[in-house]
């Protein structure tokens, strides 16, 4: 797999404090990353130090597979808190002149333009767009010169409902089609939850976990729940497969802990015994429940 | 460093406050040298080059300090500095691609008002002088030593406000502190100041003067280069 990005022991200090305590972090290629992680845990200093727009102490930045983002950055799109738009021109200026800068195809801008939806907004100057518009501004910026690999820190940060799905769609659509890789940050993890396919837990400047989201899935299953005609009898079926301490019952329910894997045998042992089993069902931890009890909060 | 400075260049052609900068130093620069011309002395052949030269340097001075103020602080308002640093190209060759654009406006309003001044003068019978050139470039180099010094500044302080306030302040006050100074101790320390180094050549056409006056301007343009790349690099881009 080839890998996008992967960091080495990255710390980062401001006076004696460590904002970012030995990070690695690996991203492939066709990534979704979602980057989780409370205000102030060190989230968009991480991808502002990748980005070179702030000193790293410590540690080694290598883009595909050992390249410095000198080399490679004119193929790494971002979007860093509020974009940087150039406010009183048009949506068309301000690509051409990124485009002049990243050596972009200029004839491109209104394919763009129409990928993020602003194909309509002709003379209007970016200052009156609205912030929904200036944040698809910034990923249209992202976008010149086709990326590989976009960096994009809390891009539906103040979004109503309606922009949330229009950059999510966009996300999706350019990670399928054109294979594009992503690493996102969100305070909203639901959101994040619907795209990510790998996620890095960070707390106070630490990555504490990289999980893919398959694993994460397994590890959100928190819960068995089995509804069946005879309770007493099955627990007692129950206890000789798992521990009885992982065993709950519960409004006629019963709530096995931590064994989800084990389902397809209860279910066999119970109608073996003659129990009806009506249901047999795992309920998850949504990821902010995983993301918190991760934290330790 | 190409794509930098195609960058700087249009968004200089692309912006308002270019153009009334131009619009000052051809209009105000000359306006108050012909007006003072026309009724105070009424004699503008009386007028001699080094004069012109000189006023011409100040022009540019005035008008060029309050474009390098905002143009090079642009990007750092606007927040494109992130866009263009994200994208592998380093701090100290943006501050260079700056100082390059900011010396490429500064002399073409140079030369207009220059321009304006001669065709005038000329024709006014002022004869043509062959120190002239020795005297135009002395101020020539003088306005790269002032774009790479004030630009360097106000790029280092990234604000509108902080960087008209240097560009304004700084041309003011460290000539009256140097003047204090020299007052004190006996000595000619305002001489050293990057603004009056033309004036050194410009009164007293030697060439000690010439010398000091092109070397001095060369030391102003490295020490800001230097040190601008250094400072630069540590810089935190927000």
């Amino acid at each position: 797999m080839q890998q996008v990005l992967k960091t080495t022991n990255i710390v980062k200090k401001y006076g004696n404090k460590k904002i970012l305590n030995n990070i690695n972090m690996t991203i492939n290629k066709g990534d979704i990353y979602g980057f989780i992680g409370k205000n102030g845990a060190g989230k968009t200093t991480f991808m502002r130090t990748i980005l070179s727009l702030t000193q790293h102490d410590e540690g080694n930045i290598e883009y595909c597979n050992n390249k410095s983002i000198e080399e490679v950055g004119m193929k790494i799109g971002s979007l860093i808190e509020e974009p940087g738009l150039y406010k009183s021109q048009t949506a068309y200026e301000n690509l051409k002149r990124f485009s002049i800068l990243y050596e972009a195809d200029i004839s491109k801008i209104n394919e763009i333009l129409k990928v993020v939806g602003l194909e309509n907004t002709g003379k209007r100057k970016v200052k009156d767009f609205s912030l929904g518009m200036r944040q698809r501004m910034g990923i249209a910026i992202a976008l010149l010169n086709e990326p590989e690999f976009l960096i994009l820190d809390e891009p539906i940060n103040g979004l109503d409902p309606e922009g949330i799905k229009e950059i999510r769609d966009i996300i999706i659509k350019l990670n399928k089609e054109k294979k594009i890789t992503f690493l996102i940050s969100s305070h909203l993890l639901d959101e994040l939850g619907k795209i990510a396919t790998k996620f890095g837990i960070i707390n106070n400047g630490e990555l504490l976990e990289e999980i893919n989201a398959e694993d994460l899935k397994k590890k959100c299953q928190s819960k068995l729940i089995i509804e069946v005609d005879n309770i007493k009898k099955s627990k007692e079926i129950i206890e000789k497969i798992i521990d009885e301490k992982d065993i709950e019952i519960e409004d006629n329910k019963i709530y096995i802990n931590n064994n989800i894997d084990k389902s397809s045998i209860i279910n066999k042992k119970l109608v073996e015994k003659d129990i009806s089993v009506s249901s047999i069902y795992p309920i998850y931890d949504t990821l902010e429940e995983y993301f918190m009890k991760r934290i330790g909060e | 460093m190409k794509n930098l400075i195609k960058l700087q260049l249009r968004n200089a052609t692309h912006q308002k406050m270019t153009y009334i900068c131009l619009l000052l130093t051809i209009l105000i620069g000359p306006a108050i040298l012909l007006l003072s011309d026309l009724f105070v002395s009424a004699q503008p052949e009386a007028k001699a080059w080094p004069e012109i030269v000189k006023f011409i340097g100040t022009q540019i001075d005035i008008v060029g300090l309050i474009f390098i103020a905002i143009f090079s602080c642009l990007d750092f308002s606007e927040g494109t500095i992130k866009n263009i640093i994200s994208r592998g190209y380093s701090k100290e060759k943006y501050l260079v691609s700056k100082i390059i654009v900011v010396t490429i406006a500064l002399f073409a309003m140079y030369i207009v008002c220059s321009l304006i001044l001669f065709v005038y003068y000329i024709r006014n019978g002022l004869g043509f002088d062959i120190d002239l050139f020795k005297q135009l470039l002395v101020v020539l180099l003088n306005i790269i030593s002032i774009s790479t010094f004030y630009t360097t500044i106000s790029v280092l302080l990234e604000k509108n406000s902080s960087a008209i306030i240097a560009c304004v302040v700084l041309p003011v006050l460290i000539p009256l502190l140097l003047g204090l100074i020299s007052i004190k101790f006996n000595i000619d320390l305002n001489s050293y100041w990057i603004s009056s180094l033309p004036s050194n050549y410009l009164e007293k056409k030697t060439i000690k003067n010439l010398t000091f006056s092109v070397f001095g301007s060369i030391i102003y343009i490295f020490i800001s280069l230097v040190a601008g790349n250094i400072l630069i690099k540590k810089k935190e881009i927000k």
